[in-house]
């Protein structure tokens, strides 16, 4: 089961200098790492949540907390704080993925939204399975005839077709990124990823 | 905690050459022994008679006339099982042994001399065991902690054996990294402030390739491939067969090759590779016996031909890096050659061709993943503090599910360190233990994945089936070795693991080895001085035999009995103890007996030789 996890909070400031904290993983100020719970990957990032995000500045603030609690830089700190660099560590590599990829950025803020994930709900648009069928039939039909000028022709037609998804699922995602999200958006966002699926796979059989 | 002048060792552990590298405020520099470039072949000698072993070009020297009791490749066999390494095994002409543990459940390939089996982190220790002495002579401290660099694309149980024989060595291996990696460490600075990198690392016997990016001195893999069978081992190996192919064609199919002219076709077929990264041909001359020899002049054209197949590999998994890395060959900003293997002209022509690019050589191709040890260690103890390495987890790591299939955790390429949490139940009521089947690998079923253990949870309190929630951590380390911890959340109870690896030492076997090895460093040691103490002996009697001889009439008869008879003693004791404290003292005895004697020879030759 899947649940509302917008109420997820990371604690602001550091409870050693009572700095404010630019990421709920370590304190700039006395380089003091935190142990935290469960935090949105944004928060940890320190980021706003939202689906539009800069790749640029997304890597950047990755580079500098990596910087800031790699386990490298605590292997003369006691036990406790190396074993704390190693797992905040984890949890920043995760995030960073996880946010990196606009698909997998998606995936997660629907989740976050407290909408349901890919083995719940299966659900594609309208019509899509129809023409799936349609088109892997198409592929085959090609490929045993070596009709390279046709299989030329479904790629684009595949391309177009992902590309309008991947822009129904920017529209979509924009909107679950708010808290007053409503549930036929996640509904419609979560047939929509589905449907990305269907278009990856099939272009990855060409 | 560390002394501040503690030095953290950087150290290339390789199939055919392994150097050690030690960084400070100026950088990084190999270890050069007395006269020598540094370089150690990774090459263990087992002298026949006296038990001594020997580590590097002496025991390289002698591999044609001891082929059974020189090992060699010991890398090839890491963290492997007799039937993984089934290939190797006509290539390697010592003995190939199946080393079972205590208890049944692991098999080791592991290689026997002597009647001794020796399990492969026993003989990477005796090579590392070597550096750590060359680097202690030339800093003139002692040494305990080092930064090994194994392949990118070593799993966990080769990752866990390097570790080991680090320990058996009397090291404490503060960090595996990656070649590849490293090599672009020890560029470090001189690479561009922001740019895309691959290193193309084709070494004796094991090929990576990783693609990075660099920004502000942090070092991203974004994937890695590779290919832990396969290095200029392979190349030695084809001009072997193209050889021995020809010399069955002109003597019959059923010519066979014993040990020692194996070993000979292995150094001549080196030799013709090496200089045909020069030269346009190279000439190979063996004897078959019986009066038979094989001449033979070999081109650089039927060399490439030979190998091209080998490189097209490489270039496969070049490809694929670049695919999981979302990047083209123009993405790339420079292309770093790594390893000798990539001294042969047609690999530096091929890669050049795929990436659009010469590659960058400023470093020594050989010398620069020991130098990029060293940074990381500088790294790690804290002396600096501008470069950050990302490095990722070459494999995919799953576990066993119901009917065989693999359920994939941490998937290929993720940034280490990095974690994963799975949710396990009991399946009967009262079930205590829990057994997870942990693999790595990409593919569907986990027979066909490298199996790293198993993993048997105990201590989960007794409940109704389907109760327990376990929660299990898988965490892949900053090495890249897997650590896994878990939870029983109803109870709260830490539930205890047990780790039996597929192909690997438990920690109780380490530690015996690791004292086994001291042992054997002690006797070892033994076995030196009494080598050189009977020379010494021998010197010294003969040179009394000679005084005698000279101004033997000078002294009373009684002095002269007693010095022929300690003589005569000694001769005998130098011939049958074993014990070097005793000739040491019975030789000083000995010193002092003749020192009037020697004060009159020394008289007399001044006497005769005025002026």
């Amino acid at each position: 089961m899947s649940q509302d996890r917008s109420d997820i909070a990371a604690p602001s400031k550091c409870n050693q200098c009572d700095q404010p904290l630019a990421s709920p993983l370590v304190c700039q100020h006395c380089r003091r790492l935190v142990d935290i719970g469960q935090t949105d990957h944004f928060a940890l990032l320190g980021l706003e949540r939202n689906y539009d995000l800069s790749s640029e500045l997304l890597s950047e603030h990755f580079v500098a907390l990596s910087r800031q609690v790699h386990p490298d830089y605590f292997s003369d700190r006691s036990g406790g704080q190396q074993r704390l660099a190693m797992r905040n560590s984890a949890r920043l590599n995760q995030a960073y993925r996880m946010l990196r990829d606009p698909f997998t950025r998606a995936e997660y803020l629907l989740e976050l939204a407290g909408g349901r994930c890919s083995a719940e709900d299966r659900s594609v648009p309208a019509n899509l399975l129809t023409e799936a069928m349609q088109l892997r039939e198409q592929i085959e039909e090609a490929k045993s005839q070596a009709d390279d000028a046709t299989l030329v022709d479904i790629r684009k037609d595949l391309l177009a077709r992902r590309d309008h998804t991947d822009e129904q699922i920017r529209l979509l995602a924009r909107r679950a990124a708010h808290t007053d999200v409503s549930p036929e958006v996640l509904r419609d966002l979560r047939k929509q990823l589905n449907a990305f699926r269907y278009f990856a796979n099939l272009l990855e059989q060409l | 905690m560390s002394e501040p002048d503690d030095v953290i060792l950087g150290i290339d552990l390789g199939t055919t050459n392994s150097l050690v590298a030690w960084a400070d405020d100026r950088g990084p520099r190999i270890v050069r022994g007395e006269g020598t470039d540094g370089v150690l072949p990774s090459v263990i000698g087992f002298e026949p008679g006296n038990g001594r072993i020997v580590v590097g070009a002496e025991a390289r020297a002698h591999a044609v006339e001891r082929p059974e009791t020189t090992v060699f490749s010991v890398k090839r066999l890491m963290g492997r099982g007799l039937a993984d390494v089934a290939e190797d095994v006509p290539w390697l002409p010592y003995r190939l042994v199946q080393r079972r543990s205590d208890d049944g459940q692991r098999d080791i390939a592991a290689v026997e001399v002597h009647g001794r089996v020796y399990t492969p982190p026993e003989l990477s220790a005796m090579i590392l065991r070597e550096l750590k002495q060359q680097a202690e002579r030339h800093l003139g401290r002692p040494v305990r902690r080092a930064v090994i660099t194994t392949p990118a694309y070593f799993d966990d149980a080769q990752r866990q054996a390097t570790r080991d024989a680090g320990r058996i060595a009397g090291l404490e291996v503060v960090r595996i990294v990656n070649e590849p990696t490293a090599a672009a460490l020890a560029y470090g600075l001189d690479l561009a402030e922001r740019a895309r990198i691959a290193v193309y690392d084709l070494g004796g016997g094991t090929f990576d390739v990783s693609i990075l990016q660099l920004r502000g001195g942090v070092f991203e893999v974004l994937s890695t491939r590779g290919n832990t069978h396969l290095g200029g081992d392979d190349f030695d190996r084809e001009l072997i067969k193209l050889l021995q192919d020809e010399i069955r064609q002109q003597h019959g199919q059923t010519i066979q090759f014993p040990p020692s002219t194996q070993q000979a076709f292995r150094s001549f077929a080196e030799a013709a590779k090496i200089s045909l990264s020069t030269d346009a041909q190279a000439t190979v001359e063996i004897d078959l016996g019986g009066g038979r020899l094989y001449h033979r002049t070999i081109t650089r054209e039927e060399f490439e031909a030979r190998i091209e197949p080998r490189v097209q590999e490489t270039l496969v998994c070049c490809c694929r890096a670049l695919v999981d890395a979302k990047l083209e060959p123009k993405d790339l900003d420079q292309v770093i050659l790594v390893g000798g293997s990539t001294r042969v002209p047609l690999v530096r022509r091929r890669v050049e061709q795929l990436f659009g690019t010469a590659p960058y050589t400023a470093l020594n191709p050989e010398e620069v993943v020991a130098l990029g040890a060293a940074v990381q260690a500088s790294i790690l103890a804290g002396t600096r503090r501008d470069l950050l390495l990302l490095d990722v987890t070459p494999l995919s790591l799953g576990i066993e599910t119901m009917g065989g299939a693999v359920s994939k955790l941490i998937l290929r390429n993720t940034t280490i360190p990095c974690e994963s949490h799975e949710m396990f139940t009991t399946f009967v009521d009262g079930q205590t233990n829990v057994k997870i089947h942990v693999v790595q690998g990409e593919r569907e079923l986990a027979a066909d994945c490298r199996s790293l253990g198993q993993f048997e949870l105990r201590g989960i309190p007794p409940m109704p089936a389907g109760m327990a929630k376990i929660e299990v951590t898988f965490l892949i380390d900053a090495n890249g070795i897997l650590n896994v911890s878990a939870i029983e959340q109803r109870s709260d109870t830490e539930a205890s693991i047990q780790i039996i690896p597929a192909h690997g030492l438990t920690p109780n076997e380490v530690d015996r080895m690791e004292l086994a090895s001291y042992e054997h460093a002690r006797e070892d040691m033994l076995a030196h001085r009494l080598v050189d103490l009977r020379n010494q002996v021998e010197f010294d009697t003969t040179k009394t035999e000679q005084m005698l001889a000279k101004v033997g009439n000078h002294i009373d008869a009684g002095q002269r009995d007693s010095i022929v008879r300690a003589m005569q003693q000694l001769r005998t004791l130098a011939g049958q103890t074993r014990d070097p404290e005793r000739l040491h003292q019975e030789l000083d005895a000995f010193g002092k007996l003749t020192v009037r004697l020697a004060e009159l020879a020394v008289a007399q030759t001044l006497k005769e030789q005025p002026e």
